[in-house]
C-alpha cells in the first residue's frame, strides 16, 4: 500500500506517495518532505478518522499518512 | 517658443497619452484568462474541502456538513474550539459548553484555499496547541 504526504499549496495539496519497500520512491518522498520543511512548512503524521496526530520535525518513511501545512500568522 | 532637440527628454503625464480602448480580441482574451483562473481557483476550493473532510470524524463532518463549522479538541488543555471552515480571520473561537468565550485569529496566507486554512488550523490546534495560541491575536467573544 502506497503511502502519502500531502503538501497544502495554492492548488489545494500536492500529493506525494511512495512505497516504503521501493527505495528510490522514499527518497524522492523524503527530498520533498525535507524541502517543504525547509520553507517553514509543519509536518503532521495522520491517523484515520480525523483522529489526533502527531507532529513530525524528521521524514519517517512508515508513516502512511502526512500533511504538511503552511506557517500560520495571527490576524 | 520653445525648441525641442534630441537630446531633450519630454515628460508626459498619464492624461497626455490617449489610452486605446481594448480591441475585441483583446477583450476576449482577457474575458477567456479571467475565466480560466476562475476554474483554477474553484477546482482549488474544491480539492481543499475534499481534503479538510478526509481529515474530520463523523461528527465533525456533520457539523461542517449542516453549519460550515466543526469542533476540535486542544490538544494539551482539552478545551474545545470551533472552527468555522468558511472565513480566513477570526474563526477560532474557544467554547465553554456551547458558548464562545473568545476568538482566536491565526491563519495561513489568503493565496491558500479556506478549508486548508480550516485543515491546518485544526491541525495546530490538536497537535501544537500551544502554538498556535501563541501566534494567534486572542479577543473575547
Amino acid at each position: 500500500m502506497k503511502h502519502e504526504l500531502r503538501l497544502i499549496d495554492s492548488t489545494g495539496h500536492t500529493t506525494i506517495s511512495w512505497d516504503p519497500e521501493i527505495e528510490s520512491e522514499v527518497a524522492t518522498a523524503r527530498s520533498a518532505f525535507n524541502d517543504a520543511i525547509g520553507r517553514g512548512m509543519q509536518a503532521f503524521h495522520i491517523k484515520s478518522g480525523g483522529q489526533q496526530g502527531k507532529r513530525m520535525t524528521e521524514f519517517d518513511p512508515a508513516a502512511e499518512k502526512m500533511v504538511l501545512i503552511p506557517q500560520l500568522r495571527g490576524g | 517658443m520653445f525648441v525641442v532637440t534630441t537630446s531633450d527628454t519630454v515628460t508626459l503625464s498619464a492624461r497626455d497619452v490617449p489610452i486605446a480602448p481594448p480591441t475585441e480580441a483583446e477583450a476576449a482574451e482577457r474575458t477567456r484568462l479571467a475565466r480560466e483562473r476562475e476554474e483554477v481557483r474553484k477546482a482549488a476550493q474544491e480539492r481543499a474541502k475534499h481534503l479538510l473532510l478526509e481529515h474530520l470524524t463523523d461528527e465533525q463532518r456533520a457539523t461542517f456538513e449542516r453549519n460550515g463549522w466543526f469542533v476540535v479538541e486542544g490538544g494539551r488543555s482539552k478545551k474545545q474550539y470551533r472552527i468555522s471552515a468558511n472565513s480566513y480571520a477570526g474563526n477560532v473561537h474557544e467554547l465553554e459548553g456551547d458558548r464562545p468565550i473568545a476568538t482566536y485569529c491565526g491563519h495561513v496566507e489568503h493565496n491558500y484555499p479556506v478549508h486548508d486554512n480550516a485543515l491546518a488550523q485544526k491541525l495546530l490546534l490538536e497537535n501544537d496547541e500551544d502554538a498556535f495560541i501563541k501566534l494567534a491575536n486572542r479577543r473575547a467573544a
